[in-house]
C-alpha cells in the first residue's frame, strides 16, 4: 500500500458518489442490520459480549484476508491464492514460533515477505506475461499449496505462543481483542488510502477504464502489481493472526478463505467489473458472512443446510445489488 | 489432410498441449515397469471423469463465462446415485435422477448470468455453495453403493480396448463435434468473442449462453456418473479439486479465457496432462506434494508460451 506516488495526473479523477453507489453502500448495511435483528430474536445470547466479542474475533482474521482482495477487485482483478496463502503461513508461523514468544517477530517478516512474495508473483505474470487474474492466480494459488505440503510434509509441525494466542483471543472492553484492533488499523489505513491518496486515485481510474488510465498517465502497471503484493501481504497477516486463533496449524486451515472473501468483498457491493465500492463495504460484507455462518451454526441447522443458505444469499443479495444499481443509473 | 493442417495452424496451442502429454505419457511408461491391461484399464478409467467434466468447462469458458460449480454439479449426481441405490436399489434411476438435478443447476447458472447478467464468476461460486450443501443433505458422510455392474464397466475390455478409453473418445465426437458444426457452434463462439456484434447479427445470444452453462452441467454429471462407477460410492467431497482443475485443463488447452476461442480436443488433452503429472511423478520417485508445483508451473507455462511467441513475431514485423 505505498502506490501514493505523487503524479498530478489523476488528482482531478476524485469519484463523485451518484445515487447508485450511495444505494451499492446502503443495501449491505440495511441486510446486516435486518440479519443481526432476526439473529438475536431466534438467539437473544447475540446482544451480549461474549457473542459479539467471538464474531469480531472471527471477522478480524476474514477481514484482513479481504483487504487485499478489495483493491485486487476494485481494478477488475480477482486473487484466488488468498486461501492457499493464509494456509501455507499459517503453516510456517506455527513452526517457527514453536511456543516461543521470542520467535514472534522472525515469524512475522518471514511470514510477511514470503505473501509479498506470492503477491509479486501474481503482479507480475498478470502484467508482464498477460496471463489473465484468475490463471494466474490459479496457478500460484496450486504452487503454494504444494510448498505449503512439501514444507510440513505432510503433518504440520509446531504451536503458536503465549503472546500470540492472547493478542488474537484474549478480550478487553468486553469485546475487543488485539487481532480487532490490528484489523481496525489495517481498514483504518486501506480507507485512507482509496478515498484520499493519489494511489487510491489511481486504483479507482485502472478499475474503471484501464486503458484510458494509460493515457492519463497513471502507472498501471505499477498500481496492479502493487495491489497483489499489498493482497499477499494482507493474506499472509490474516495466516499469522489466524496462527493464534487456532493456536497451531494445520493443513487446508485457510482454504475458506478463498471463496469467503471473494463472497465478501462482493456482499459489501463491490463490483466484480472494478471501479465500483471500496472497503467499507468490504468490512459490512465480512460482518454479513460471519455473522451468517455463526447464526446458523447456533440455530442447530447443519453443514449442509449452512452451504445451501449461504448460497441463496450470496445469489440474492448479487441479484438485489445489481437491480437497484442499475434502476438508479 | 490440408483441413487438419490448416486447424493446428490456427490453434497451436492445441497441438502444444496434445505434445506435452506425448513426453509425459512417454517418460511415464519409460519409468513404469510393471504394467499390465487392468492397471492401464483403471488408469484411464480415473481419468475419465476430468475429461469430461473439463469439456464443459470449457464450454463455459468459450462464451466468455466461467464455471465454478462444476465439482459440485459432480460430486451432487455421484451423492443422489450413491445414497439413492443404498436405499432403493436401481441405479439406473438414480443416474437420471442426478442428471436432472445436473441439468437445473446448469440452468440456473445460465439464467442468472444471461438473464439477469450477474458476474458468472459469483454466480456458479452460490450455486456451487448449494449443491454441495444438498450433496450433504443427501450423504453426510462418504458411503453408499452403486449397482454390481456399473462397478464393473470401468475394467471392462471392448476386445483389447478399454471401454472408458472408447468412452473418452466417443463422447466428445457424438456431442462436441455435431454441436460445433451446428448453429449452436458459431453462435456460441461468437457470442464469446464479440456479444455485441454476435447479437447484431441475429444470433439468440441468451439462449446461447444458458445452453452453454447446461452443457458444462450435463458433462459434470457425466463426469459424476463415471466417478460413482469407479468408486462403486459416494463421497459429499470428491468434486472439490475438480472445479480448478477443470479450468487449468482447459487453459492448458488453448481455450482463450478472454471467451471466442477454444477447441474441445485441446481441453482433453489439457486434462490428461493435468491428471499425468501425478503419475508421472510419482513414476520417477519423485515426492507426489511436487505435483502442485509442476501443476502451476505448466498452467503458468501453457499461457505465457503463446504470449512469448506472439510478442517475438510481433518483433520481427517491426524489424
Amino acid at each position: 500500500m505505498t502506490a501514493t506516488p505523487g503524479g498530478t495526473a489523476a488528482v482531478g479523477l476524485k469519484p463523485r458518489a451518484t445515487r447508485a453507489d450511495r444505494l451499492r453502500q446502503l443495501v449491505p448495511v440495511i441486510v446486516l442490520v435486518v440479519m443481526y435483528a432476526i439473529t438475536v430474536g431466534i438467539a437473544p445470547g447475540y446482544l451480549k459480549a461474549p457473542q459479539i466479542g467471538s464474531l469480531l474475533q472471527l471477522a478480524s482474521i476474514l477481514g484482513v484476508a479481504a483487504v487485499g482482495q478489495t483493491l485486487v477487485i476494485l481494478v477488475g482483478g480477482i486473487d484466488l491464492s488468498v486461501g492457499a496463502v493464509v494456509t501455507m503461513t499459517n503453516l510456517m508461523a506455527a513452526a517457527i514460533i514453536a511456543n516461543r514468544d521470542t520467535s514472534l517477530p522472525v515469524a512475522l517478516v518471514v511470514v510477511l515477505g514470503i505473501g509479498a512474495l506470492v503477491g509479486l508473483g501474481n503482479g507480475l505474470l498478470i502484467q508482464y506475461l498477460k496471463v489473465p487474474d484468475l490463471v494466474a492466480t490459479l496457478a500460484t494459488m496450486t504452487i503454494v499449496v504444494g510448498v505449503g505440503l512439501l514444507f510440513t510434509h505432510g503433518s504440520p509441525k509446531g504451536h503458536s505462543s503465549p503472546a500470540l494466542n492472547a493478542l488474537v483471543t484474549q478480550r478487553f472492553l468486553g469485546v475487543l481483542t488485539g487481532g480487532v484492533v490490528i484489523w481496525a488499523i489495517v481498514a483504518a489505513i486501506v480507507i485512507i488510502f482509496l478515498r484520499s491518496s493519489a494511489g487510491g486515485r489511481y486504483v479507482y481510474a485502472v478499475g474503471l477504464n484501464r486503458e484510458a488510465s494509460r493515457y492519463a498517465a497513471v502507472p498501471v502497471t505499477r498500481t496492479v502489481i502493487l495491489l497483489y503484493v499489498a493482497s499477499g501481504l494482507t493474506s499472509a497477516l490474516a495466516g499469522f493472526l489466524l496462527t493464534g486463533y487456532t493456536g497451531s496449524a494445520y493443513l487446508a486451515s485457510g482454504d475458506t478463505y478463498q471463496m469467503q472473501t471473494i463472497a465478501a468483498v462482493i456482499l459489501g457491493g463491490t463490483s466484480m467489473f472494478g471501479g465500483r465500492g471500496g472497503y467499507g463495504g468490504t468490512i459490512i460484507g465480512v460482518l454479513i458472512t460471519v455473522l451468517l455462518v455463526s447464526a446458523l451454526r447456533v440455530v442447530g441447522i447443519v453443514q449442509a443446510g449452512q452451504d445451501i443458505a449461504y448460497g441463496i444469499i450470496l445469489l440474492s443479495m448479487l441479484v438485489l445489488l445489481t437491480r437497484m444499481a442499475r434502476r438508479s443509473a | 489432410m490440408r483441413t487438419a493442417r490448416n486447424y493446428l495452424r490456427r490453434e497451436p496451442s492445441v497441438l502444444a498441449a496434445w505434445v506435452v502429454l506425448a513426453v509425459i505419457v512417454g517418460i511415464w511408461l519409460a519409468g513404469t515397469s510393471n504394467l499390465s491391461v487392468l492397471s492401464v484399464t483403471i488408469m484411464v478409467g480415473q481419468k475419465v471423469p476430468l475429461v469430461l467434466a473439463s469439456i464443459g468447462a470449457a464450454i463455459v469458458i468459450m462464451s466468455r463465462g466461467i464455471d465454478l460449480s462444476v465439482g459440485a454439479v459432480l460430486t451432487v449426481v455421484n451423492t443422489i446415485i450413491a445414497a439413492g441405490t443404498a436405499a432403493h436399489g436401481n441405479s439406473v434411476v438414480w443416474i437420471g435422477i442426478g442428471m436432472c438435478v445436473a441439468l437445473a443447476a446448469g440452468a440456473v447458472n445460465g439464467l442468472c448470468v444471461a438473464m439477469l447478467r450477474l458476474p458468472p464468476l459469483i454466480v456458479t461460486l452460490a450455486v456451487q455453495s448449494i449443491l454441495l450443501g444438498v450433496a450433504l443433505y443427501v450423504l453426510p458422510t462418504p458411503g453408499g453403493q452403486v449397482d454390481g455392474w456399473l462397478k464393473d464397466l470401468p475394467l471392462l475390455l471392448v476386445g483389447p480396448v478399454p471401454l472408458m478409453l472408447l468412452i473418452v473418445i466417443a463422447v466428445p465426437l457424438v456431442t462436441w463435434y455435431p454441436l460445433r458444426r451446428s448453429r449452436f457452434g458459431s453462435a456460441l463462439l461468437s457470442s464469446g468473442a464479440d456479444e455485441g456484434a454476435a447479437y447484431a447479427s441475429g444470433i439468440n445470444v441468451k439462449k446461447t449462453v444458458v445452453s452453454s452453462y447446461m452443457l458444462s452441467a450435463f458433462f459434470a454429471g457425466l463426469a459424476g456418473v463415471i466417478m460413482s462407477m469407479n468408486t462403486g460410492s459416494g463421497d459429499p467431497t470428491i468434486g472439490v479439486p475438480f472445479t480448478l482443475n477443470t479450468i487449468a485443463a482447459a487453459v492448458v488447452g488453448g481455450v482463450s479465457l478472454a471467451g471466442g476461442r477454444g477447441t474441445i480436443a485441446g481441453p482433453i488433452a489439457g486434462a490428461l496432462v493435468v491428471s499425468f503429472i501425478g503419475n508421472l511423478l510419482f513414476s520417477i520417485g519423485v515426492n507426489s506434494y511436487w505435483q502442485y508445483v509442476v501443476t502451476g508451473a505448466v498452467l503458468i507455462v501453457a499461457i505465457a508460451i503463446p504470449v512469448g511467441l506472439r510478442a517475438i513475431r510481433a518483433g520481427r514485423q517491426a524489424s
